[in-house]
């Protein structure tokens, strides 16, 4: 099996094109082959350390996303590959109740890795 | 000089993949439920499927059996229409889990704002829609009057997020054939970067309308407009897999035709039925996932697509194209398999002894 591989990587390469290792089935999608980041986490509340659920996560990685969080103040998301990356969480304002400032978090992910995780837990202070 | 050696580096490249026969491109039919009843559907899908779509925990058990997973993997989530299911997202993110890229193919009718972020914040990292002509052929071929506005919104959407794998499928037939620079255009203007083009093969309801099937000569003038397009290079154009094209291989694709079904490409079928390419015929099932492991299956077993010897028969018999083209696409073979359905190379010799003899 090792032997067989490298000479596919060998004639692979000899084809002077990668596309020999990148098709789609006739009837399918392009290949899933970007890098990506996985960020998880929770917001909670700096004062009661309570979750906070139905709050906004957002950021820009070439075009504008949202998430929210879960009843456990939980989030999730795919993210795609980049270098730093600015999330937004906010209070949104058809929630009642409490009022929580703005907070801003600037993470780091690596756009040569297949894919990175990353795990924030972020505390949001009443306003 | 390079061509001759590129193409004896590439025959000697798909008998290495064929021996080592690494799954790496899945399909999972997850339901035959359809909001469609399109007119060349190889599927028959509609929306009164008589399976029930497949429960994902059945799914994910077969997947589970795949040791020594390849490098780059992806699921085809294909249907009937996918985004019927409201649980895409869910295993999606099982699919990412365990390392598994994955993507849809749809009609986008369903795809709006909020299913785009949730299927992006799923991990989804590919995305086909179809596009089968301007906007009364497509409603046409899609049998719906307000398609075409729907998948306008939907690729609207899906270029504004550059992390996605996107391309448009587009079937060429009868009617949307003297239309294919104004789709490329239209195409162009929404930004779109990947156009493949098919023609559609006479099998399921296809079968029943001569609208959809090309001649020989509107073949021949397809493989000279992608090669000419591919020349221009204002959109990654490119005729699908589906067929060997005889003298225009090099020209229309970035690479030479190879048929990967049962040899790179599996499937899940609806009714856990272990195959290639879900528009293969159902007599070449090799095994089932509620009866056995799926990837015994996917090792032992995949003998007609690996080799591929039985099919030199009916006009495959003599051809001297044999060792390059192998029978067409596997999905060429129907019924009781003594000739292939369709032959590109033929067709498109036919038309250039046509063009020949009119000069």
């Amino acid at each position: 099996m090792k032997k067989r591989n490298i000479l596919r990587t060998i004639l692979g390469s000899c084809s002077l094109t990668a596309s020999m290792f990148v098709f789609q089935a006739c009837y399918g999608m392009p290949d899933h082959e970007e890098n990506d980041t996985f960020i998880e986490g929770q917001v909670t509340s700096a004062e009661t350390s309570l979750p906070l659920p139905g709050f906004i996560v957002s950021w820009n990685n070439g075009c504008n996303d949202t998430l929210r969080t879960d009843t456990a103040g939980r989030f999730s998301m795919y993210a795609g590959s980049f270098q730093t990356l600015k999330l937004r969480f906010e209070y949104p304002e058809s929630l009642p109740g409490t009022k929580y400032a703005v907070k801003d978090t600037v993470v780091t992910g690596d756009p040569n890795q297949e894919l990175v995780k990353l795990n924030l837990n972020i505390a949001l202070a009443k306003k | 000089m390079l061509q001759i050696l590129k193409k004896f580096i590439f025959q000697r490249f798909k008998k290495s993949e064929t021996e080592l026969h690494e799954l790496n491109y899945l399909f999972w039919e997850c339901t035959t439920r359809c909001n469609f009843h399109c007119l060349h559907c190889g599927s028959d899908c509609s929306q009164d499927s008589r399976y029930p779509d497949m429960p994902f925990e059945d799914f994910l058990r077969a997947l589970e059996t795949i040791k020594d997973k390849a490098h780059h993997f992806t699921i085809a989530i294909t249907g009937g229409e996918p985004l019927l299911r409201k649980d895409l997202e869910q295993c999606g993110r099982e699919f990412r889990k365990r390392g598994f890229g994955w993507g849809i193919v749809s009609n986008g009718y369903l795809y709006d704002e909020e299913r785009h972020k949730s299927l992006l914040n799923a991990g989804i990292g590919a995305l086909t829609f179809s596009l089968d002509g301007l906007e009364a052929e497509h409603n046409w071929l899609r049998n719906n009057p307000n398609s075409f506005e729907r998948v306008m919104k939907a690729i609207d959407l899906v270029v504004a997020s550059p992390r996605i794998n996107f391309d448009i499928v587009t079937c060429v037939n009868q009617k949307n054939f003297g239309q294919l620079a104004q789709i490329r255009d239209l195409l162009i203007s929404k930004k779109v970067k990947a156009w493949r083009l098919f023609t559609i093969i006479p099998i399921g309801r296809a079968a029943q309308n001569p609208d959809l099937s090309l001649s020989d000569e509107q073949l021949l003038k397809l493989m000279d407009y992608i090669a000419d397009n591919r020349n221009k290079k204002e959109i990654d154009i490119k005729f699908s897999c589906e067929g060997y094209v005889g003298c225009y291989e090099g020209k229309v694709r970035d690479w030479y035709y190879f048929c990967r079904a049962g040899i790179n490409i599996g499937s899940v079928l609806i009714d856990g039925s272990i195959s290639a390419c879900p528009n293969i015929d159902r007599s070449f099932v090799q095994g089932n996932i509620y009866k056995d492991n799926f990837y015994e299956v996917w090792q032992n077993k995949f003998k007609p697509f690996r080799d591929r010897s039985w099919m030199r028969v009916g006009q495959c018999a003599t051809c001297r194209e044999f060792s390059k083209c192998q029978g067409n696409g596997f999905h060429n073979w129907h019924d009781d398999k003594q000739n292939v359905l369709v032959c590109h190379n033929q067709k498109i010799e036919n038309a250039l002894r046509d063009r020949a003899l009119k000069k």
